[in-house]
């Protein structure tokens, strides 16, 4: 498979869009984080009666709430950046990489035509689904660079 | 002890052997893997030890940093059988291939499945003989042209998974090397077994039979091709999950969703099955015919051999006593047998084999070829990447001070280093997620050695940017210090990094190939 062909076909919604954990708006601030640790999620997206609210990340933990021990019982809304962008799940992934290449943004939330969420894209994922086109290149390497034998046993 | 093993990492597995692999092999991937795998396990590295045979893979245990045995062709399961024995305490591995364990070994692979000697069985099944240079297999289909079936091979394959069921195996499953993730968890369920576990691992010979699973690996294909078994879940695959595996009568059919056919209709998968019919049913799932089922076909309880065998010694003893072993020896009908004649002297022949031209020649790259967008991306040093420069603190940083640091200047994560400026760590706003988030701790009390990542991987600027994206899809890691050769960062790369250089570098303008 050609990346580049790939990359101008499929959509975002052909990448692994499962790194995310969907809390509701007044789950305490606590609580979203003990949900994020325990599923290995660095990505809260916010829900009010099914439609997405806001967005919560490590990004935020380790710049509003790490230092900050008085907003942890907070409503999660108080402190999640609201209104998040999203981004259309059938745009191409080259229009992707371009778009998330020039924000901040490490996680873009997921939205089909009708707006419902389908996951969030992340900078991992992505660079996943380039390297799953290059796995003897990529994923057939030994553990450094300089581990390569002068002689090989067989071949 | 305890918190020994937590800190684990990926680099207290990797040894300081040469890998002796042709590039590009699938062996690999499956080491990467483990080397992933098994800091998550819980258990100290004195207590692991690979066991492997003769071939490729079974250079396996000179690539681990643990103990480990390179021992007689087919008789990896036996030594370790025999190792579990001897020590119920070891986490035993056995790294064979399709020619270490089903053909010259094969008898070994039955006992030691039926026995259920608690171990982990790793088949890497490339389907030909690797290292002694490309003859057909036992798990070779028939019709492979080979070195050693020129007109192509007359012999009906073994399917490693229905072997291992019909020899009783407790825990079977299968994965493939291209499938890091998949692979990732099926070693992680196998290691986690009460038993024999046997794991067949599709795996790429680029070499001598490149391709040979590429149905169940190329990107366009392989949701139609193979099917990723869920315990408690219907058989569904397909690119767009429309398609389900539905029985009928004995046999397997193939149906698709909607049309009258819904998802109750469909065979549900049940690992835990005492009735080893349905794992067998699935491992007749074969290409080109059904999509070839990934996962685990079956994992059930069984007592354990070693236990068992360890017990009925206790017993013994307990019931007569510690015997004595030079008195059985010499108990009855023992004798010296007398010097005989000298032995017949052989004469060494050697003989002047005639040089093979058997080895497919390596298509040697033009130099002066413009760089394609690919070799850009896989090939070319890691210095031609536009690397934002690191922001560099020292250990006895105050993690409140970090903090305050990362925060003004934006940024993800801090390398450090000690005096003489040379790496020594990296904090990063992930270590702020995992291990202070939500506890109460006073971070002006705390300085970021205890919390960094501490002799992290890092590159240099002349290696190649294939292996950033190795070390970041494999391992996740989202930032890799860029080094000296003195081990000075020079610079960050990250997921971002990536990303950009990704856009720039391929054109709008495309034509499929």
């Amino acid at each position: 498979m050609d990346l580049n062909y790939s990359l101008h076909n499929d959509t975002v919604k052909h990448v692994d869009l499962s790194f995310y954990v969907e809390v509701q708006k007044d789950n305490p601030v606590d609580q979203v984080i003990a949900k994020m640790q325990n599923s290995q999620r660095k990505c809260a997206l916010v829900m009010d009666q099914g439609k997405l609210i806001g967005i919560f990340t490590a990004h935020d933990i380790a710049r509003r709430v790490i230092d900050q021990s008085e907003v942890i019982n907070e409503p999660i809304e108080a402190i999640m950046t609201p209104d998040p962008l999203t981004l259309k799940s059938d745009i191409t992934l080259i229009e992707a990489i371009r778009f998330m290449s020039d924000k901040p943004h490490r996680y873009m939330p997921v939205v089909d035509a009708e707006g419902r969420v389908l996951g969030t894209l992340t900078h991992y994922a992505i660079i996943k689904y380039m390297s799953d086109h290059f796995p003897e290149e990529i994923y057939n390497l030994p553990p450094t660079p300089d581990h390569f034998a002068s002689a090989r046993d067989g071949a | 002890m305890a918190d020994a093993i937590e800190t684990l990492t990926r680099k207290d597995f990797v040894s300081d052997q040469e890998v002796r692999w042709c590039p590009g092999c699938g062996d690999y991937a499956i080491l990467a893997q483990m080397q992933r795998v098994l800091p998550e396990m819980g258990i100290a590295r004195e207590e692991m030890v690979f066991i492997s045979g003769i071939g490729c893979s079974s250079r396996f245990p000179y690539y681990m940093n643990t103990y480990g045995l390179h021992t007689i062709h087919g008789r990896a399961a036996t030594v370790a059988t025999g190792l579990k024995v001897a020590n119920p305490d070891l986490h035993v591995w056995v790294i064979t291939g399709d020619g270490d364990s089903l053909s010259i070994g094969g008898n070994h692979l039955l006992h030691v499945l039926r026995r259920n000697v608690n171990l982990n069985i790793i088949l890497f099944n490339n389907a030909i003989y690797g290292l002694t240079k490309g003859q057909y297999s036992p798990t070779s289909p028939p019709g492979t042209r080979t070195y050693s079936s020129p007109m192509g091979s007359v012999e009906q394959d073994f399917n490693a998974i229905s072997v291992a069921l019909a020899a009783e195996a407790t825990f079977v499953a299968r994965s493939v090397d291209r499938n890091t993730k998949h692979m990732a968890e099926i070693l992680k369920r196998a290691t986690e077994h009460r038993g024999t576990s046997f794991v067949e691992i599709y795996q790429n010979c680029n070499i001598y039979n490149d391709g040979a699973w590429s149905f169940a690996t190329e990107a366009n294909v392989k949701d139609d091709q193979t099917v990723i078994l869920e315990h408690g879940q219907p058989i569904i695959f397909g690119k767009d999950r429309d398609k389900g595996i539905r029985i009928n009568g004995l046999a397997p059919e193939v149906v698709t969703l909607g049309n009258g056919v819904s998802e109750s209709d469909l065979l549900a998968h049940d690992e835990t099955l005492d009735n080893p019919a349905h794992a067998y049913l699935l491992s007749r799932l074969t290409h080109p015919d059904y999509p070839v089922p990934l996962g685990v076909f079956r994992c059930v309880e069984r007592p354990i051999y070693e236990e068992q065998i360890i017990a009925q010694g206790r017993q013994a003893v307990e019931d007569r006593g510690a015997g004595d072993l030079n008195a059985l020896y010499h108990a009855t009908d023992t004798w010296i047998v007398p010097e005989g004649p000298d032995a017949e002297t052989v004469q060494e022949v050697h003989e002047e084999l005639p040089t093979s031209n058997i080895i497919p020649d390596i298509e040697q790259e033009d130099p002066m070829a413009p760089r394609t967008a690919l070799q850009q991306l896989l090939y070319d040093p890691i210095s031609s990447l536009d690397l934002p420069v690191p922001e560099c603190v020292s250990a006895d940083t105050s993690v409140a001070d970090a903090v305050e640091t990362m925060r003004s200047k934006n940024l993800g994560c801090l390398l450090v280093v000690n005096k003489r400026g040379l790496l020594r760590g990296i904090f990063a706003q992930g270590d702020l997620f995992e291990k202070v988030a939500g506890r109460d701790i006073d971070l002006t009390k705390i300085t970021i050695d205890s919390l960094m990542t501490k002799d992290p991987t890092a590159l240099k600027t002349s290696d190649p940017i294939g292996h950033l994206l190795h070390l970041m899809s494999l391992h996740g890691f989202r930032h890799i210090p860029i080094v000296d050769p003195d081990e000075r960062p020079v610079g960050l790369a990250s997921f971002k990094v990536m990303l950009k250089f990704t856009g720039g570098l391929f054109s709008d303008d495309i034509s499929p190939n």
